[in-house]
């Protein structure tokens, strides 16, 4: 197709020529977003920049928990609805972004299974989620259960997330 | 012809073997096949209603079998894609299907997740199919015109540029970290989440200045070696390096497809067309350009037939 635009008119010379520089100019502006801090630039382009590009030097494991209608707290197991082992010690539901609307939509999201897969009386009326992390040692993985109390750092990423806002 | 050109016309517009393009696409289709069938047993909570999404098409999930069935259709049409079957055809529905899992689930998006949508629109405004394809085998068979072996090199370049800048910008970024120059960030990332068990032993053999040696390889590479794939004088060392670089990478890091992607556009994209063409055929033992004669020849021979029964078609 492009073997005939190269021996066709001058337009689609010109056009294919703007479309390149179009295609650079947009490079360029989406990777100077990022030291230039405007933004981080356009989606198709810097999906692999930001790789590595940093490392806390934790591991970190969400951890839910959820409130029965009768009052008790009880840790809720993720692996009924996520098997994928996305990252070591970190199934799909680990590798969401920590920001309040991704984490509420988790919990929204457990809510709403729980509560159709339980009997009544059995179900969720508000959810917790934490954030455990513990550091990372060299020339070892070291899987959460094997840390102790003393090395693991807690964060309330969601606190008494109420389900009735989970819509069905 | 290509003389006549401007060098800038010349080097975004110069007619090259499509060769090199056409082995492209069949790795690229290879690289999807894999891909979708490795993920496939996690259809239902990757794609479908029932699983957790955040991407911007995250409310318009299937339901678990249609999505099975739009992983299997993926597979289809990403083997039609490598066979090269109706290959505009199987590029656009091929894109089309990766795009929708792609806005469905971005939890467990990778970057190679974009390089696949972009290289496949890419190809499928390409002469990608005139060579190493079933259409190409069909039209030889139906003594068809052959589609040219040659084509501009304008797509090629685009696709070289988005290479080119995923490394660029991604040693930008480490270069602006200073833990990263230190080798800290690479310390730790050799003892992370992401890293396989060998990349683990060796965090715990190699001490802070090697981290800081590899880091500043990876900086150097990244931002300074990447951009000389241009330069033709240095360009098979820069493909050596960047494979080794890749190879690395996906001996320690749990990086799925991405490094196969990197490789395989090191050794298809970055070539010299001309030299991929000549390689070709160095393998086959067989010259090609009489081969594509010889056809024509052929060609014309039955043209010139079926218009001696048929004197009405010579107008």
């Amino acid at each position: 197709m492009l073997s005939a635009a190269r021996r066709s008119s001058f337009l689609v010379r010109t056009l294919t020529t703007a479309f390149f520089v179009l295609y650079v100019a947009s490079i360029v502006v989406s990777g100077l977003a990022f030291p230039l801090d405007y933004s981080r630039g356009f989606l198709l382009f810097e999906r692999g920049w930001f790789m590595f590009n940093r490392d806390p030097g934790w591991l970190s494991q969400m951890r839910v928990y959820g409130q029965l209608e009768e009052g008790r707290w009880i840790r809720v197991d993720m692996r009924r609805w996520f098997r994928y082992q996305a990252a070591f010690e970190s199934l799909r539901y680990n590798e969401v972004y920590r920001s309040p609307e991704t984490v509420s939509a988790l919990a929204d999201y457990v809510c709403r299974n729980f509560n159709h897969e339980s009997s009544s009386g059995q179900r969720l009326s508000a959810v917790t989620i934490l954030d455990v992390s513990w550091p990372l040692v060299r020339g070892r993985h070291r899987y959460l259960a094997e840390v102790s109390d003393k090395e693991r750092l807690y964060d309330p990423l969601l606190q008494n997330h109420s389900c009735e806002s989970a819509a069905p | 012809m290509n003389k006549k050109l401007h060098p800038l016309e010349q080097w975004l517009y110069e007619e090259v073997p499509v060769d090199a393009l056409c082995l492209y696409r069949i790795g690229l289709g290879m690289l999807i096949v894999v891909e979708c069938l490795l993920r496939l047993p996690h259809t239902v909570e990757f794609f479908s209603n029932q699983g957790f999404h955040l991407g911007p098409l995250a409310g318009l999930a299937p339901a678990p079998l249609a999505a099975m069935t739009l992983s299997f259709a993926l597979i289809f049409f990403a083997m039609m894609v490598m066979a090269g079957y109706l290959t505009r055809l199987a590029l656009a529905i091929t894109l089309g299907l990766w795009s929708y899992f792609f806005l469905v689930d971005m939890i467990n998006e990778k970057a190679a997740h974009s390089i696949v949508m972009v290289m496949l629109g890419f190809l499928l405004f390409s002469d990608c199919d005139a060579r190493f394809s079933v259409d190409d085998w069909l039209r030889r068979r139906r003594q068809l015109k052959r589609k040219n072996g040659r084509t501009s090199i304008f797509v090629q370049r685009l696709m070289q540029v988005y290479f080119l800048q995923g490394y660029f910008f991604s040693g930008l970024v480490k270069v602006m970290n200073p833990d990263w120059i230190s080798g800290v960030v690479l310390q730790r990332i050799f003892m992370g989440r992401w890293a396989t068990p060998l990349a683990v032993k060796l965090s715990g053999v190699l001490g802070s200045t090697a981290f800081h040696l590899l880091s500043l390889c990876v900086i150097i590479y990244e931002t300074i070696l990447s951009p000389l794939l241009w330069v033709r004088s240095v360009r098979a060392a820069v493909i050596i390096a960047g494979i080794c670089f890749h190879l690395t990478t996906s001996l320690t890091l749990h990086v799925g497809s991405l490094s196969w992607h990197f490789i395989l556009a090191l050794v298809f994209l970055f070539p010299d067309p001309r030299t991929v063409r000549r390689v070709l055929e160095k393998i086959s033992g067989q010259d090609w350009t009489l081969t594509n004669m010889n056809h024509i020849v052929q060609f014309n021979h039955a043209l010139a037939k079926s218009r001696r029964k048929d004197p009405s078609k010579n107008h």
